[in-house]
């Protein structure tokens, strides 16, 4: 890998993995195969904090993680460094890795559920970008503000790489160079509007556009707060809020694993003893465009897979593993986690969201939500950044923090009043360990009787 | 590696006033887990790189790299400086070399016998063994038993004078059974999620101990299936050692951490409810509630010698008879708010840049036995391992649930309750605390999973407290 992101290369990459697949193949003998992924990146970060740089630094990296599957069936999963400087090198790391592996494995018992290589397929996708150079980063971001701004967030940008590869045949390259900026601005009296700017090809005019909508929205915030009693609200979630709503979808809940060892909010469903609103659709979409098809588990989903469709639960996220464990057909997802996914929109104009609300809250985000009694599907969680009163429609004032317990069958379900026409597309912002790859295409709901309770 | 980063370090131009450090760091992660007699995972995980901060006219740039050459080390070096001039111009704070101290010395976890004595298939053979005990009836779905043992080392130079290495040998064991009966599903574990998390090493995998929390398991799990859910009332709440390290780490531990306070997770994990003007005046809690940043607590899971900025290591109060002396702040911190502070600067790899963490944050026991905690209690609940956990971005107004409770009455336990939960506002609920376990209560834990910081971290961090006891909190079971 080279130093800046105009120069990582992505070709010398591709031929460094090719070649560690192949040798790696080859050392293998009979019965016994292998997966091998592959993420690199080359990322600059710039954290930022009161409108000034925290901290700013580049972070270059590239993992490989090889699935070595025994004859007998025994398993190993080896996670290693991948920067190999020549062909010796790299043969000298595919023959360690075997026999590591070989080594590690003896004695361990089978693995009845492991998917094995079987599928012989190949694709290659590359999204070119336009970034900006490292250098030019910290103008760009904060040489746009305007006096007073208090800018706090993360610019992230540069190349990765995801890929795939089997000893049955099977490989798949994905290159994307993108950025996102993660961003609030803040007044002095604590209260903030989030907002985020994310693409392939950085636009300035973009980025202050953006800025300016998130200023635009900060005045309502600058009346003074309102603190209401706990009780039940009728509430419009803007997207970003939604899109909190549908990460505890990922969370256990449409696992098909998870399903069928009655440990998902989900069995109530699918027993026809709870249910969604007709107007709550989901399915996977890597028609967007934010991931791979493929997962390092070694599985490419369809295109589209439908999940709920309007209130009736279709299928679960499906893995190979599963597949093997309980009989139910794989839909290709290797994690049984939601990657790209959408929810379906509706009638109700975003413009039109506070008329249609009429009195209530009306709450742009929504902060760390955890099961308060997973099995019943019962969600607990805050309110966070710009959320607001609403009376006849108007928006009147911000509101203090309120902490909300809601069940996901009733937000989706029987409580949900309408779904907005227009979607907007919630990017993945994750950094633990690596840059994240995907992102979510999620509309507004009206939700009656939203039940706050401190 | 010392001669290699030292190398590197003579061979670059630093200006006067600007300070270069290089951080290398290495993890080998080895994790089993078996569900239902079968291995579900086996992995060896390795991750190896250098970290280099470069600081010029004041502001810190860094450039991480896992190429372990002299050239590519160079190379990144290079870049740190460029990324240290770009933001310069821009910077939120000069800082000075002070921030960096020239510690010299070693650090290595305390380890009674590696781990790595256990062959792969003796560890496989008592994880499956393990899952099997927990297996008792038809009303068990599902058991797992996972084990992971990760190694670090590191090693610090700097253009100063400083080095220093730091290794650490790290042990999980997380046990879980889900059953169903009459359409009740739970769920009971050793001590709620990688809660058994400890520095060491075989000492913490003894097949003894680990059947005797799986037989726990097992029988506390029956015990729920057949339990009535936590009534919804305001009462006493006593709660255990494996509870109190969430309820520390969420509403003491976050609060306190200078960068929030200071404004820099607002976009992310979020601010504080505490100001700067609060240190060594705020009643954080009652007079029984005093709090220590203690890296030298040996086996207890975040226990270090120095941070990554070379800052030495050492206890201090956090909070001394309910009021707050100290915030959770690095020397960074520390110059921005003139608070005082710890050594907390953590990164959790080489390619994350060291920001504000907690390590082992720990309430001093108290001088009540657990019998005369309970015993003084009219009516209340007793809880027992974290499974929910929610709270603002002000760490103020939290909602936690746990696994397994005992309802209180007339100064004993009685019968056992499902999905309790309790909620409250961390300003308020600290001053109800009304009684402190002495050490015979206390239990130490740690956790692998604490996220923090743009970009994410997910960083170790230990808690240890005895049994603790607060009045008035309203309590509530599951959905209906």
């Amino acid at each position: 890998m080279k130093t800046s992101a105009k120069s990582f290369d992505e070709q010398w990459l591709s031929s460094q993995f090719k070649l560690f697949c192949e040798d790696l193949f080859s050392r293998l003998s009979g019965g016994e195969s292998a997966r091998i992924s592959l993420a690199a990146e080359q990322t600059h970060f710039l954290r930022m904090s009161q409108g000034a740089v925290r901290q700013n630094g580049t972070v270059e990296d590239a993992q490989l993680l090889v699935q070595f599957i025994s004859a007998a069936g025994q398993v190993l999963e080896l996670s290693l460094p991948f920067h190999c400087e020549s062909a010796d090198a790299v043969a000298k790391l595919a023959s360690a890795t075997v026999s590591k592996a070989r080594a590690s494995v003896q004695g361990v018992p089978a693995d009845p559920y492991v998917n094995r290589p079987a599928v012989r397929s190949t694709s290659s996708v590359s999204h070119k970008g336009q970034l900006l150079n490292p250098t030019e980063t910290v103008e760009a971001l904060l040489g746009q503000q305007k006096q007073g701004d208090d800018l706090v967030g993360i610019y992230a940008g540069g190349p990765t790489v995801s890929a795939l590869a089997d000893s049955a045949g099977m490989y798949h390259w994905f290159s994307s160079e993108s950025f996102f900026v993660d961003y609030s601005l803040w007044l002095p009296n604590g209260r903030a509007v989030k907002s985020s700017y994310a693409g392939r090809t950085w636009d300035q005019d973009a980025f202050v556009q953006s800025l300016a909508r998130a200023r635009a929205n900060l005045e309502i915030l600058k009346k003074p707060q309102r603190a209401l009693k706990p009780g039940n609200y009728r509430v419009f979630l803007a997207p970003s809020a939604t899109s909190e709503l549908l990460n505890m979808l990922s969370w256990g809940a449409l696992s098909e694993g998870a399903l069928q060892r009655k440990d998902s909010p989900l069995c109530a469903v699918r027993a026809g003893e709870k249910s969604f609103s007709p107007k709550f659709s989901l399915k996977e979409n890597f028609a967007l465009g934010f991931a791979p098809r493929f997962s390092e588990d070694g599985e490419l989903a369809p295109e589209t897979i439908s999940l709920i469709e309007n209130g009736r639960f279709v299928q679960g996220l499906v893995s190979a593993r599963t597949e093997k464990e309980f009989g139910v057909p794989s839909n290709g997802s290797g994690s049984e986690r939601l990657r790209t996914p959408e929810i379906g929109t509706g009638t109700l104009a975003m413009s039109e969201a506070c008329r249609a609300l009429g009195t209530g809250l009306y709450l742009s985000d929504l902060h760390y939500l955890n099961w308060s009694d997973m099995i019943q599907g019962r969600i607990t969680g805050m309110t966070r950044y710009a959320c607001v009163w609403v009376e006849n429609g108007e928006p009147v004032c911000p509101i203090q923090d309120m902490r909300f317990d809601e069940t996901l069958f009733r937000c989706f379900g029987s409580e949900l009043a309408d779904v907005t026409r227009e979607a907007e597309v919630i990017p993945e912002t994750s950094t633990y360990g690596r840059r994240a790859l995907g992102g979510a295409r999620v509309p507004g709901i009206l939700v009656n009787n939203f039940q706050f309770t401190l | 590696m010392e001669q290699l980063l030292k190398k590197v370090l003579s061979q670059l131009s630093i200006g006067p006033h600007q300070w270069v450090g290089l951080r290398y760091y290495r993890e080998h992660a080895r994790t089993r887990e078996v569900r239902d007699a079968h291995p579900e995972s086996n992995r060896s995980s390795e991750t190896a790189g250098v970290m280099i901060e470069w600081m010029v006219d004041g502001q810190f740039g860094y450039a991480a790299t896992p190429e372990l050459s002299e050239s590519a080390l160079l190379r990144t070096a290079a870049l740190a400086h460029s990324n240290a001039v770009a933001a310069s111009k821009r910077a939120l704070y000069r800082f000075d070399t002070s921030r960096r101290p020239p510690s010299q010395g070693r650090y290595s976890s305390k380890v009674r016998s590696p781990l790595a004595q256990l062959s792969d298939a003796e560890q496989f053979e008592m994880l499956v063994g393990l899952t099997r005990r927990m297996r008792t009836s038809e009303a068990v779905i599902t058991t797992t038993a996972y084990l992971q043992n990760v190694l670090v080392e590191s090693s610090f130079v700097s253009s100063n004078g400083a080095f220093f290495e730091q290794d650490l040998s790290l042990v999980t064991v997380a046990l879980e059974a889900v059953g169903q009966k009459n359409g009740t599903v739970q769920k009971r574990s050793n001590h709620g999620l990688s809660a058994y998390s400890y520095q060491g090493g075989a000492e913490f995998v003894l097949e003894k101990i680990l059947a005797q929390q799986a037989d726990k398991v097992a029988l506390q799990l029956h015990e729920l299936l057949e339990a009535q859910e936590c009534p919804t009332e305001t009462a006493h709440l006593v709660l255990s050692p494996d509870q109190m390290m969430l309820q520390i780490h969420e509403s003491i531990g976050h609060p306190l951490e200078l960068d929030r306070i200071l404004g820099d997770e607002r976009n992310y994990a979020g601010s504080s409810f505490v100001k700067l003007e609060d240190f060594g005046r705020l009643k954080y809690g009652s007079e029984i509630l005093n709090v220590t940043f203690d890296p030298s607590v040996e086996h207890e899971y975040a226990s270090y010698r120095f941070d990554d900025s070379g800052h030495p290591a050492q206890r201090e109060f956090l909070i001394e008879r309910g009021i707050l002396k100290r915030g959770l702040g690095s020397l960074e911190s520390q110059a921005r708010s003139g608070v005082p502070g710890v050594a907390n600067q953590r990164a959790s790899s080489w390619n994350r840049a060291p920001i504000d963490r907690m390590a082992n944050i720990n309430v001093e026991p108290g001088d009540k036995s657990f019998d005369q905690i309970i015993s003084g209690i009219e009516r209340g609940v007793y809880m027992e391992s974290n499974k929910s956990w929610s709270i603002d971005d002000y760490r103020n107004k939290f909602q936690f649930g746990c696994e397994y409770a005992r309802l209180i009455e007339n100064g004993k336990l009685g019968r056992v309750l499902r999905n309790p939960n309790y909620r409250g506002v961390t300003s308020d609920f600290w001053g109800k605390l009304v009684a402190v376990g002495d050490a015979s209560t206390l239990g130490v834990f740690g956790t692998p999973y604490c996220g923090k910081g743009e970009p994410n971290q997910s960083i170790r961090v230990g808690h240890a407290s005895p049994v603790c006891a607060f009045a008035g909190v309203e309590v509530f079971g599951g959905a209906q």
